[in-house]
């Protein structure tokens, strides 16, 4: 075959000029006649019992067309993104700021914010549980009456790690202390219900999981699934903040109780108060090493707090032990993974689930390593990284994994690593520059065992052009752009003859969820699929016409090419013959993300296997009178294996390298007490254009093979996680001083500084 | 709820006259980039809105040897402006730190001081600058020193039927020099955490004929550092004084912990940026002596 046409070029997003001007619609543009608002009443204790629940006087307010509680629930109260412990509307408990009380539906926003003054609940507060540690007690109060507040605990042990320690020359032993973090999404979580005539239900959602939305939403209000539909409008960005639903439900129970249609958005504050956060899990690391530089064995023990339900945190605490050892080559390794149940903030998925709280632990611990045995981070990296063919600490054996060293030094060679020393370390009194790397690797794909698969459903038309249909959620992401050219790759047409309809359960079979880096690879796969079977009809009747071979031909550009040469039949004749003798230019594909079956008995559960590898290098200049951190430089090499829509990798990683400099230096709830003490943009800092520097980014190609289409590997959430450790390795070389937690903000760089010996900043 | 009435006045009298008639019902709106948060919050409920953009209130001119700032200047305006830039640097330099473009855009000079925010940016440097306001009602005309017009968070000896016309400064000195920091979270968009002018006029000798120091978001409102002012008033300075008047300046602030940083961070911080702030004015201060 040719050099791929479509594949690799920088094409623009389908609907990237509505987006840009404002045309395109998200969930607050949806417009429907007798559209009503909604609203939801929440907690305003983060532990209390319900005494009394009175909605009388709200559902007597004029223009109020619906009050619901969980009493007017007609199938199951519960979330179901993992256990159905989290309820829609609460019943006797309210168990963090969070949780919404009852829902109302009114003609307008005033109306509405007037029916949920007038609800009486009478709260008795209960003394909340704040503190993982605490709440893993034995008496300590029980979150969810029934459930234990150790939603997890489980230990995974590779080699042996006691003689490793004992045999160990150096053992760096810290501890690390990550806080909530939150998405930030520019558009906020909302919902559009409708109910038509013949009793379906349409929810719009902004979302990034329609099926499975579909399947809750069902699930709640006791209809068959075939009476749901999930429409996909724009979505503002998600990061895994609307992996599970959000006010879907709501929406729909309210417009199935009003019988009108209701529109349902958090407004920012809300947004910050309810939805899943990232994990803050504390982590306690001991890493052994010889003094020739070999990492002989990684010890971790990590209490995540989940907040009170399960949501994500199994996923998130798995992915965290995934990844604790890094990419190196660690043959002995202990983690004990915790999960507890709190009064906090809810927690959850979030771009790299446990994998960035992960690799700040072990990044920084490869710095300590080399500053305890004099060594140069690059060449401890070098040193212990992982190849081709090494067997991981997970049992899984790495394959595209010549991309980890060749990130490494290619972003060395970026930054200018050698001569580093030579600039300017100390351009004036108070500051201090310097530099320090953070290598990772993240596995795209759901994990072993877990049944990631794709479908989608391709069709030509006479004309030639194209609709394909597919699950898959995009959410600024980018997968439609990557389906679409994938499609006109092998169906030889141009990009722009694609058109992908937006993810509508109506139309497309289910893609899984938009998370874990897995679309391009698994819904890519499927278009490919898809697209080749149509392929084969085309170059079948082909072959007829040109009286040629099939496998001499190729379809490129609109054409039939023959030798390298276009033969003069094009694309457009072929898909009209088609029509005329009815061979049908449709395909429907569901796509297995097949495991090779290589891994040993005792392997990590649910381990991913394909890997993203990348290494960023920061330059920071740190202020020792303000403690403040300004990144002068960044410098991101990451592999993708085959970049199928390079702008779409390289948007990845400019966003993820914004959303890491914000989780390495600024952005924090503060939480006191299981409340939000910054619920606003405001005042929930992350990074504008001023605080990021000239990203200075290279992508390489290691092909996968057994990963996504072409050899690509997903790319969407390793960006996020080098940075934080980066950016802490580089304020450790400036200041000679390591931070254990993150944020780094000014204060706590300051007390770092605080702790050095008076001069020892110049040793 | 009641509904909001709104007017946009061609002539000051008939603002004044709303204002006077309605009181606090009334709310004059600017920029509305304060105004609209509050209202959002349940802060603020005014039945009235009167919209100044109609008045012609942002002129920005040299009357004599004072400088009259228009109420309704935005950021913007300020910050493009040369008699700014040639007289009042730290006010220039709060301007271009203040919030983004945006904001700079729609945000006006008589918001930012009317809001009384104790991290309002525009107020150190005017304090440091000894800015008066005028103060117009259909009674008449006050002039009140600014210094004189916050009375706490949020709060302003402003009466419900005046509106703040004018800000005037008297031209500085020769021999001026000021600079305006701001500590920040991020580099744009942020509430200042710990804000600080200072102003030093030199005399032929090189002593201090005036030090003013302001620091923002320390205290219930912007204040003056006194004591550090005194330690320098009539010296000439060296990099020693400056730092033990930047030392005394810590006395003027009673900061508090909130989520953007601990009330330990801010004290901590004062005596720093006042330095710096002292130096870079002392160093302009000699540069404008020996050019002026
Ligand atoms: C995103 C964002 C960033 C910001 N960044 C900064 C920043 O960096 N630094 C900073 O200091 N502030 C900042 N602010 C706050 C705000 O922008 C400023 O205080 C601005 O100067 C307010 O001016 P305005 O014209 O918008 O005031 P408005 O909102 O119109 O009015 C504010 C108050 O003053 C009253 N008022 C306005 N003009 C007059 C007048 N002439 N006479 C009597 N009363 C009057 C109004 O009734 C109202 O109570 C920011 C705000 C936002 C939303």
């Amino acid at each position: 075959m040719t050099a791929p046409a479509v594949v690799g070029r920088w094409v623009s997003a389908p609907g990237a000029a509505e987006i840009v001007t404002g045309d395109a619609r998200y969930c607050p543009d949806i417009r429907l006649p007798g559209l009503l608002t909604g609203k939801l009443l929440y907690a305003p204790h983060p532990r209390a019992r319900i005494a009394r629940l009175d909605v009388g006087k709200a559902r007597a307010i004029p223009g109020v067309h619906a009050v619901l509680t969980h009493a007017d629930i007609p199938g199951e109260n519960s979330y179901l993104y993992a256990e159905p412990d989290q309820p829609l509307l609460a019943e006797d408990e309210v168990r963090f700021q969070g949780d919404a009380v009852a829902a109302v539906a009114a003609e307008d926003e005033r109306t509405a914010a007037a029916a949920l003054a007038a609800i009486e609940v009478e709260y008795e507060p209960l003394p909340g549980v704040f503190d993982p540690l605490e709440a893993m007690r034995e008496d300590a109060p029980r979150i969810v009456a029934g459930e234990d507040n150790v939603i997890m605990r489980e230990v995974y042990r590779t080699g042996d790690v006691e003689a490793a320690f004992a045999a160990a020359d150096v053992v760096v032993e810290n501890t690390y202390r990550t806080r909530w973090a939150e998405h930030a999404f520019l558009e906020t979580e909302g919902a559009v219900a409708q109910l038509d005539d013949e009793g379906v239900l349409t929810v719009y959602s902004s979302c990034q999981a329609p099926h499975r939305d579909r399947m809750q939403i069902a699930r709640a209000l006791g209809l068959p699934e075939s009476r749901v539909r999930v429409v996909t409008p724009y979505i503002g960005g998600a990061f895994g903040g609307k992996d599970e639903a959000h006010v879907q439900m709501h929406a729909a129970l309210l417009a199935h109780a009003a019988r009108r249609p209701v529109r349902l958005i958090r407004d920012r504050r809300e947004s910050i108060l309810t939805h899943v956060k990232r994990h803050p899990i504390t982590v306690e690391c001991a890493t052994a090493a010889s003094r020739d530089g070999r990492i002989l064995a990684v010890r971790a023990r990590a209490i995540a707090d989940a907040g009170p339900y399960t949501n994500a945190t199994y996923e998130v605490v798995n992915k965290f032990g995934e990844f604790i050892g890094g990419p190196y080559r660690v043959e002995n390794l202990e983690v004990e993974k915790i999960g507890v149940r709190t009064n906090n903030p809810i927690s959850g998925a979030f771009r790299g689930f446990g994998a960035p709280q992960a690799a700040f632990v072990y990044e920084s611990q490869m710095d300590d390593v080399a500053r305890e045995l004099g060594m140069d981070p690059l060449e401890l990296r070098l040193l212990n990284g992982v190849e081709t063919g090494t067997r991981m600490y997970t049992g899984v054996v790495v394959r595209a994994g010549d991309a980890m060293k060749a990130s490494l030094r290619r972003a060395a060679e970026l930054i200018g690593w050698q001569g580093r020393t030579a600039q300017e370390r100390q351009p004036a009194p108070q500051l201090r520059r310097g530099w320090g790397m953070a290598t990772i690797l993240k596995g795209s794909g759901l994990g072993r065992g877990l049944g990631d698969h794709a479908g989608v459903v391709l069709e030509m038309h006479r004309d030639a052009s194209v609709v394909l249909r597919s699950g898959a959620a995009d959410m600024g992401q980018g997968i439609v752009t990557v389906m679409a050219q994938l499609a006109a790759e092998r169906l030889g047409v141009e990009y722009d003859a694609v058109r992908v309809v937006r993810a509508d359960t109506a139309q497309a079979p289910d893609a899984g969820a938009s998370c874990a880096s897995r679309q391009a690879m698994v819904s890519g796969n499927a278009v490919l699929a898809a697209a080749d079977s149509i392929r084969a009809t085309l170059l079948g009747l082909a072959a007829r016409k040109l009286r040629r071979d099939q496998a001499e031909l190729d379809l490129r550009a609109g054409e039939v090419w023959a030798d390298g040469e276009p033969s003069g039949l094009t694309v457009r004749e072929l898909a009209e013959r088609a029509s005329a003798w009815g061979y049908p230019l449709h395909a429907e594909h569901v796509s297995h993300f097949e495991y090779p079956p290589d891994v040993p008995e005792a392997s990590y559960r649910f381990s991913q296997e394909v890997f993203q590898f990348c290494t960023q290098v920061a330059q920071v200049l740190v202020d020792c009178e303000t403690g403040q951190v300004q990144v002068e430089r960044l410098v991101a090499v990451h592999d993708a294996g085959r970049m199928i829509n390079p702008g779409g990798v390289y948007g990845q990683i400019e966003g993820g390298l914004a959303q890491g400099i914000g989780y390495a230096l600024t952005e924090e709830l503060v939480v006191s007490e299981g409340r939000t003490l910054n619920p606003s943009l405001e005042n929930y800092v992350i990074p504008m254009a001023l605080d990021i520097p000239a990203l200075e980014m290279d992508v390489l190609e290691f092909p996968e093979p057994v990963g996504g289409p072409l050899g690509a590997k997903g790319i969407a959430e390793s960006p996020i996680i080098p940075t934080a450790p980066a950016i802490r390795n580089a304020i450790l070389d400036a200041v000679g001083q390591p931070l254990y937690e993150l944020p780094m903000t000014a204060e706590r760089v300051l007390a770092a500084l605080d702790r050095a010996a008076p001069g020892a900043e110049d040793g | 709820m009641s509904e909001m009435s709104y007017m946009a006045p061609e002539r000051l009298e008939d603002a004044l006259a709303a204002k006077a008639e309605h009181g606090a019902h009334a709310r004059v709106v600017a920029g509305a980039t304060d105004l609209i948060l509050r209202m959002r919050d349940g802060v603020l409920r005014p039945d009235l809105l009167i919209d100044l953009r109609r008045l012609a209130l942002d002129a920005i001119e040299l009357d004599g040897d004072a400088l009259r700032l228009g109420a309704y200047a935005t950021h913007g305006q300020l910050l493009a402006d040369p008699l700014v830039a040639a007289h009042l640097p730290a006010l220039r330099q709060a301007c271009s730190e203040f919030a983004g473009p945006p904001i700079r855009n729609r945000g006006t000079l008589g918001g930012n001081l009317v809001n009384a925010s104790p991290a309002a940016d525009l107020v150190p440097p005017l304090l440091a600058y000894d800015a008066c306001v005028i103060l117009d009602s259909a009674d008449g005309r006050r002039e009140l020193p600014l210094a004189a017009f916050f009375t706490g968070p949020g709060q302003t000896v402003l009466r419900p039927d005046e509106i703040l016309t004018e800000v005037r400064l008297p031209l500085p000195p020769a021999g001026t020099g000021a600079e305006f920091i701001k500590l920040g979270q991020r580099r744009s968009m942020a509430i200042s955490v710990v804000s600080v002018a200072a102003r030093l006029s030199l005399g032929a000798a090189g002593e201090v004929q005036v030090a003013r120091i302001a620091l923002g978001a320390v205290a219930p409102t912007v204040v003056r550092a006194a004591a550090a002012e005194e330690a320098l008033q009539g010296h000439a300075p060296d990099a020693g004084r400056l730092r033990a008047a930047a030392g005394l300046a810590g006395g003027a602030a009673t900061p508090i912990s909130d989520p953007r940083a601990s009330r330990e961070y801010r004290a901590r911080m004062v005596p720093v940026l006042v330095r710096r702030a002292l130096e870079a004015a002392w160093s302009a201060s000699r540069e404008a002596a020996a050019h002026g």
